[in-house]
């Protein structure tokens, strides 16, 4: 490595150097179920981004679970509400 | 840029900001327990972890089961007090729950280190603390579930649910990930959200004459339809295959039952005749099947 940066932990171990990558968290919030929302993060505009979805209550076998899908376009988030609540991370790199 | 620091790797992607936050590891999850909702075609183990960590969390897990598909199957409680569950299907005899590991933004966190470096955020909180363990990752496969869950042939029955509907799911999409080949321990982020319901049904019309008439018809007809309706309850899971260097997605059996049914007519002389028993199936359907992304991590640097 010739340039770029390095940072070490107190006992010696390699935290970052600068072909690290990794996923930094913009926001994490709960989607009620059967909820719709939109946000917008102005600060990510041209970023990269990626929304994971986590369910809280497991999908009962005997109707219909339909979890909240997020779609990300230039700086707003639109959160499609489902029948099921979930717990939303919106990650940048 | 008014405080704070900005650092991006060699690919231009953000590394630290005090814009947003860095991931950092909290502690790998405690186990508290298992259930097995599925123990045919397949199978389905949930194990459950506990958290105290502080924010929300995301989470990675181990697979230790070579073979197995694994996913979050979800996550509750509130910051403090979490519950995980992680679903694993086809792991065979083996019962070895992952190491699941919990990660999230550095507030609240405390450490007795005392050299490193804190970039914080124009609120007063760390955006990045180097003496916690922020994450990195190795690998983001954009995956999908397979839309079709088996071809094998089954041999159900009408009657009365026999036979041994073999449910199964022998259907995979494959993700070439070859840099898996090189890691001591990757750990996968990926949580369930597909889910299919799969139902096979079998009927069989017996009919028979209770009097015939003298010329060759029938004047007392008898008849009884069989039915079964077998059912199966299926969400998506991911499977490490370390070796080769790659990541298939496949079912998990959740859940399968049948119900059957008898219906019939005995004739003038007798009556209806009617029975059933078992449990309805879920109606048809398949949900939630957008790509999702599996995040990988290399679990050695915090164990």
């Amino acid at each position: 490595m010739t340039y770029g940066i390095r940072i070490f932990r107190q006992d010696g171990k390699l935290t970052y150097d600068s072909s690290s990558v990794t996923w930094n968290q913009v926001e994490s919030f709960i989607v009620p179920a059967n909820t719709s929302l939109t946000k917008q993060y102005p600060l990510l505009q041209n970023a990269t981004v990626l929304v994971q979805i986590s369910l809280i209550n497991s999908p009962p076998f005997d109707q219909r679970c339909i979890a909240p899908d997020a779609i990300f376009t230039g700086t707003l988030l639109n959160i499609t509400a489902g029948n099921a609540a979930a717990i939303i991370s919106v990650l940048t790199q | 840029m008014s405080n704070g620091i900005t650092a991006y790797n060699y690919a231009n992607q953000l590394l630290i900001s005090q814009d947003f936050k860095n991931l950092h590891f909290w502690e790998k999850a405690v186990y508290q327990s298992q259930s097995i909702p599925a123990s045919s075609f397949g199978g389905c183990m949930l194990w459950t972890y506990s958290s105290n960590c502080p924010q929300y969390p995301v989470v990675f897990f181990s697979a230790p089961v070579t073979n197995a598909y694994y996913g979050i199957s979800r996550i509750y409680g509130s910051p403090g007090a979490w519950s995980i569950e992680l679903m694993c299907g086809r792991a065979g005899t083996s019962q070895t729950p992952s190491d699941v590991y919990v990660f999230s933004n550095p507030v609240g966190f405390t450490t007795s280190q005392n050299m490193g470096i804190i970039v914080y955020s124009n609120d007063s909180t760390p955006s990045f603390d180097s003496r916690l363990s922020p994450l990195s990752v190795n690998g983001a496969q954009s995956v999908t579930i397979p839309s079709v869950v088996f071809t094998h042939a089954v041999s159900g029955s009408p009657y009365a649910c026999g036979g041994y509907a073999d449910g199964t799911p022998d259907q995979e999409n494959t993700y070439i990930a070859s840099y898996l080949t090189s890691m001591t321990k990757p750990i996968l982020s990926y949580s369930s959200l597909a889910q299919t319901a799969k139902e096979l049904y079998y009927t069989q019309y017996n009919e028979m004459c209770n009097l015939h008439d003298g010329y060759g018809g029938c004047i007392d007809k008898a008849w009884t339809r069989y039915e079964s309706w077998y059912w199966y309850f299926y969400r998506g899971g991911v499977k490490l295959d370390k070796a080769n260097g790659r990541l298939n997605t496949s079912w998990v059996t959740a859940n399968y039952g049948c119900r059957w049914q008898e219906t019939g007519n005995s004739g003038f002389l007798g009556g209806g005749n009617n029975a059933g028993g078992g449990s309805w199936p879920y109606n048809n359907e398949t949900l939630n099947m957008q790509a999702r992304t599996v995040l990988v991590s290399e679990g050695s640097l915090y164990d």
